[in-house]
């Protein structure tokens, strides 16, 4: 877990930087209680854990951005929106899903700063949408008994029109690496809630879901994030200093 | 790179997949008791053969690529004279079911008729009579042909 490090590495660096900065100043104060300000803003980033996978993966092609706007103190408003084509290939069927999807929903923020940080750990929850088509490109008709040569489908089969929706957890943090530009990474935990039901086939991949499973209706993703911080006012704070 | 290796793309052991045809073999003078078949072997047309050595019931595959599967059923197939060879043909319709996405599609056969050929030596008949007792094959839980000999 290499990011895991950089990430304890920023966290702790960045600390470090304002622990100095923060008590340098309240030295030169009289008062007991900092004044700091907190920026709020709209948050723009793209997905490079699908970027990657493009790169990588011959059978993925995929692009997402997302952004945010700071509501409060915690809360987060977020969107997602992406496009993905994926493509199933192994021995019994082959089949490229193709599509694009939207989330929409809030992130609220679990981390206590220290004085001038905006770093984010935190939960949200997302409502997906994803508009997409299937191509079923070739099959086997599946035998125990290989006693006659396999009999294997090349077909062009088109299945279009396809929507699904699902409520979906999400869990990541975000450091702020630069002025205004963060890391960060995240994991998903997905519900689907309604998916076009297909006559005699399945819906293998859903866009910005992720693979389905056969038998159960839940799905799972993660990302790596590059953002950056529009700020559009901040607000002073008052914190008060022990002692 | 973890959604490159999952379990559930490799086809489990005991999916119900396409079904093989269910063959008992009965007396033709008792036709309520099963009679084996000494080194029955079992020829499609243009495949190697699968000998079965003393059975009253056989499990054989039927082309899902056709509506027609033709096999050779030799009786004492082990035999030097080579045995006595009577020709079955199975004509049926086909139906493709999707299983999931690791085992792909299977075959269902429906519409089962079964013929024999009438040999020119009443001697070489050895198959008496061939009924269908299922037309519909989407399982192996039940037998599907009568053969009398």
């Amino acid at each position: 877990m290499n990011l895991k490090h950089t990430f304890i590495f920023f966290i702790s660096a960045i600390s470090m930087l304002n622990f100095s900065f923060a008590f340098g100043q309240d030295n030169e104060q009289e008062k007991d209680s900092v004044v700091y300000k907190e920026r709020y803003g709209l948050t723009l980033g793209v997905d490079i854990s699908r970027l990657g996978r493009t790169l990588w993966d011959d059978n993925y092609e995929g692009f997402e951005i997302w952004g945010d706007y700071r509501f409060n103190d915690d809360i987060y408003l977020a969107a997602e929106l992406g496009y993905e084509t994926y493509t199933y290939d192994e021995d019994n069927l082959i089949n490229t899903t193709d599509g694009s999807y939207v989330k929409i929903g809030a992130n609220y923020n679990v981390y206590d700063n220290w004085i001038g940080m905006q770093n984010l750990i935190y939960i949200g929850l997302r409502y997906g949408f994803a508009s997409y088509s299937q191509n079923l490109e070739q099959y086997r008709i599946y035998t125990t008994d290989n006693y006659f040569e396999p009999d294997i489908r090349e077909v062009d089969r088109e299945f279009n029109n396809l929507t699904a929706s699902w409520i979906e957890l999400k869990a990541g943090f975000r450091v702020e690496v630069l002025r205004n530009i963060f890391i960060g990474a995240h994991v998903q935990l997905k519900s689907l809630v309604a998916e076009t039901e297909i006559s005699n086939f399945g819906n293998l991949y859903i866009p910005g879901f992720n693979r389905t499973y056969d038998r159960s209706n839940f799905g799972a993703g993660w990302g790596y994030s590059i953002s950056y911080l529009i700020p559009i006012y901040t607000k002073r704070k008052t914190q008060a200093v022990g002692n | 790179m973890f959604w490159s290796c999952e379990r559930d793309d490799i086809c489990p052991l005991g999916t119900s997949t396409t079904p093989r045809l269910i063959i008992e073999f009965f007396d033709v003078t008792e036709p309520e008791t099963n009679k084996t078949v000494p080194n029955l072997g079992v020829v499609a047309d243009g495949q190697e053969g699968r000998l079965f050595e003393n059975a009253s019931e056989i499990a054989i595959p039927l082309r899902t690529d056709e509506s027609e599967t033709i096999f050779d059923f030799v009786i004492n197939s082990q035999s030097e004279s080579g045995g006595v060879s009577n020709r079955v043909i199975f004509n049926y319709s086909t139906r493709e079911v999707y299983i999931n996405r690791a085992c792909g599609y299977k075959v269902e056969f429906f519409d089962l008729q079964a013929s024999r050929s009438i040999e020119e030596n009443p001697e070489n008949q050895w198959i008496s009579n061939i009924t269908v007792e299922e037309t519909q094959i989407d399982d192996e839980l039940e037998t599907h042909v009568y053969i009398f000999h």
